[in-house]
């Protein structure tokens, strides 16, 4: 019992940090704010690739790798071209380090 | 002029991210265009830059040249006012590769005659110059203070250069504060330091010369002083203090770097700082804008901003560290050996003038708006006796007849229904400064005789120094239902600052009948009364 009220919440809570929408936005908050578009924008265009130019995407990785404390290998980096990307790439980072 | 303060803030004293200064906006029209002829990538250092330069006054357009570790210097625009020769050396397989640079920076010379900065990445080399006046940067402090943080090789197909976000933003950082003003503008002439809270920790009338602590933090700020001075700089005292006891301060702390013959003008009296900036400015035969002027206290910044609004100034903080940091990459205090003092263009002096309009246009009304100041008048509050008894104690200055009570009579002065005790306390956006000061009136007949009233010396010249004291009279006045007022007030040693008040600001609210009429202007300041 006292793992439930203690351990399992704070699983929870990880898991919803991590998994859950508030990851998501603050990552396509970030992409917003480095391409100088909109959230909205970003988000209706999740699987678009060329909305930032190779310049704002080392920034991009910049800001992900300092906010949430991740690292992105070269064929990482190559790979987050749209915003879905950036994200399933940087939730799994996360929960991975998280595990 | 609070965006000077604020540049400070974010710059210097907060933990300011990337993200934070690429989003950065200048204020401050394009004034100079710099050429950055390079075989790496620049352009994450310009990504950065921007508040940094705003903050010594420049908005820099950066052109760039294609990679050509050639140097042919074919492409190079030679109408910009700065050539930065930004190049990787490690890309170069060459054994007299010192020799190539040599020559090429040597026909740069040829085609063009004004200022060259040269930063070697990966190897450092540096050659004699002095016959073709060039500047030589090094990145190796900043590459030893990173250790194998400072490249990245596994970005640099991104990129384009090997350095890291880190050793970019540091290069940003320096090359904005120190280097570009450096090489771009006239320097600096001089520094004014205030003293309490600023040289030291402590103020000097009331602690006395042996009761100020000299922090470590006190102690660089002052060796760095002492190194501006060797080095020419002008360095000038503008303190509200007795001149006797800053003299002694000076000579009878033998724990200061700082020593009076460091100085050349010493103002330590009771007029505005203004008018003693004024006074230093015309004595070194300079414009006030080739100052920097240090003082902790915000009022007094904005006071002498109003009447020197190109004036440079820096906020010093409770940790001299921090003003420290400040001082050591203050825009134009970086004296470059190639320096052209003609290089000031006709851009900047247009700049300045432009700079001109807009802080004239913020009145000191507007000054107190921005801040939402708030006072709050306690009356007769038992809880405050101790604060209220240790400032009556503890002010020497701003004190109308040094009273000096105990807490017990602050506790007999509460009850007593013929005497009211109004503590004021004072707050703002950027701080809440606590009781700062205290209002004490007895009712004689129909009189109310203000029997005592002092305040510390760190809430006034915030531009509400009318609105604390005669504030507090009046709120008091109210509380004993009088209306005519008379003032106790005894002369002391030090408290002129007091005597000087009283003369200005009590004669226009005083009636020959002794009716006293004071409104708190609460359309600028938020008031609360308890």
């Amino acid at each position: 019992m006292e793992y439930l009220n203690t351990k399992f919440p704070q699983i929870l809570l990880q898991l919803l940090l991590i998994k859950g929408p508030y990851m998501s936005d603050q990552i396509f908050e970030i992409i917003a704010g480095i391409a100088k578009k909109s959230v909205e924008e970003i988000k209706a265009a999740q699987d678009k690739e060329k909305l930032w130019d190779s310049l704002l995407h080392v920034e991009l990785v910049f800001a992900l790798e300092a906010e949430f404390d991740i690292f992105f290998s070269p064929d990482e980096i190559a790979k987050i071209d749209t915003p879905e990307k950036v994200v399933n790439i940087v939730q799994a980072k996360v929960a991975a380090r998280e595990a | 002029m609070i965006n000077k303060l604020e540049l400070q803030a974010l710059l210097f004293e907060k933990d300011t991210c990337r993200t934070e200064l690429l989003s950065y906006v200048s204020t401050i029209e394009p004034s100079h265009r710099v050429a950055i002829y390079r075989n790496h990538s620049f352009e994450l250092v310009e990504n950065t830059i921007k508040p940094y330069l705003d903050y010594g006054g420049l908005n820099i357009d950066f052109l760039y040249s294609s990679y050509d570790d050639s140097l042919s210097f074919i492409e190079l625009d030679t109408s910009v006012d700065a050539v930065v020769l930004w190049l990787d050396l490690s890309l170069y397989e060459m054994s007299n590769l010192s020799v190539f640079i040599l020559e090429r920076v040597k026909y740069l010379r040829e085609i063009f005659d004004r200022n060259v900065l040269f930063i070697p990445c990966s190897t450092d080399i540096s050659f004699d110059t002095s016959d073709f006046k060039i500047e030589q940067y090094s990145l190796t402090p900043i590459q030893d203070a990173l250790g194998d943080q400072f490249f990245d090789l596994r970005m640099e197909s991104f990129s384009g250069t090997k350095l890291s976000s880190k050793a970019i933003l540091e290069v940003s950082r320096d090359l904005g504060l120190n280097y570009l003003p450096g090489l771009l503008k006239p320097n600096l002439k001089g520094v004014v330091v205030d003293l309490d809270n600023t040289l030291y920790r402590g103020v000097l009338g009331e602690d006395g010369v042996d009761g100020v602590e000299l922090t470590d933090g006190h102690r660089e700020l002052q060796v760095k002083l002492k190194e501006l001075s060797q080095q020419g700089f002008f360095l000038s005292i503008s303190s509200k203090n007795d001149e006797g006891d800053v003299l002694r301060l000076l000579d009878e702390r033998k724990d200061f770097p700082l020593k009076s013959e460091d100085f050349v003008n010493i103002y330590a009296n009771w007029e505005s700082k203004a008018d003693s900036i004024a006074s230093i400015a015309a004595s070194l035969n300079i414009a006030s804008d080739s100052l920097v002027f240090i003082d902790d206290n915000l009022g007094e910044l904005v006071s002498v901003l109003e009447k020197h609004p190109t004036i440079n100034v820096i906020w010093a903080k409770d940790d001299a560290l921090l003003t420290f940091n400040v001082l050591s990459n203050f825009p134009g205090l970086l004296k470059l050996e190639s320096k052209k003092e003609d290089s000031l263009r006709k851009g900047d002096v247009l700049a300045n003038k432009k700079r001109l309009e807009i802080q004239n246009s913020l009145s000191l009304e507007s000054y107190i708006k921005e801040l939402n100041m708030e006072l709050l008048f306690e009356i007769d509050k038992l809880d405050v006796m101790a604060r209220v008894s240790e400032l009556s104690n503890k002010t020497n200055q701003f004190i109308f007849s040094y009273q000096r009570y105990n807490a017990q009579q602050i506790k007999n002065l509460m009850d007593d229904d013929d005497s009211v005790v109004v503590a004021i306390s004072l707050a703002d956006r950027l701080s809440e400064s606590g009781i700062i000061g205290v209002v004490v009136l007895r009712q004689c007949e129909d009189l109310a005789l203000l029997e005592e009233c002092f305040v510390s010396c760190r809430a006034l010249g915030r531009g509400i120094d009318q609105a604390i004291v005669l504030g507090g009279v009046s709120v008091a006045m109210q509380r004993l239902e009088l209306n005519r007022l008379k003032i106790n007030f005894s002369k002391g040693e030090r408290n002129a600052p007091a005597e000087k008040f009283v003369k200005q600001h009590f004669a226009s609210h005083l009636k020959s009948d002794g009716v006293f009429e004071y409104q708190i202007p609460t359309d600028i300041i938020a008031v609360t009364i308890n």
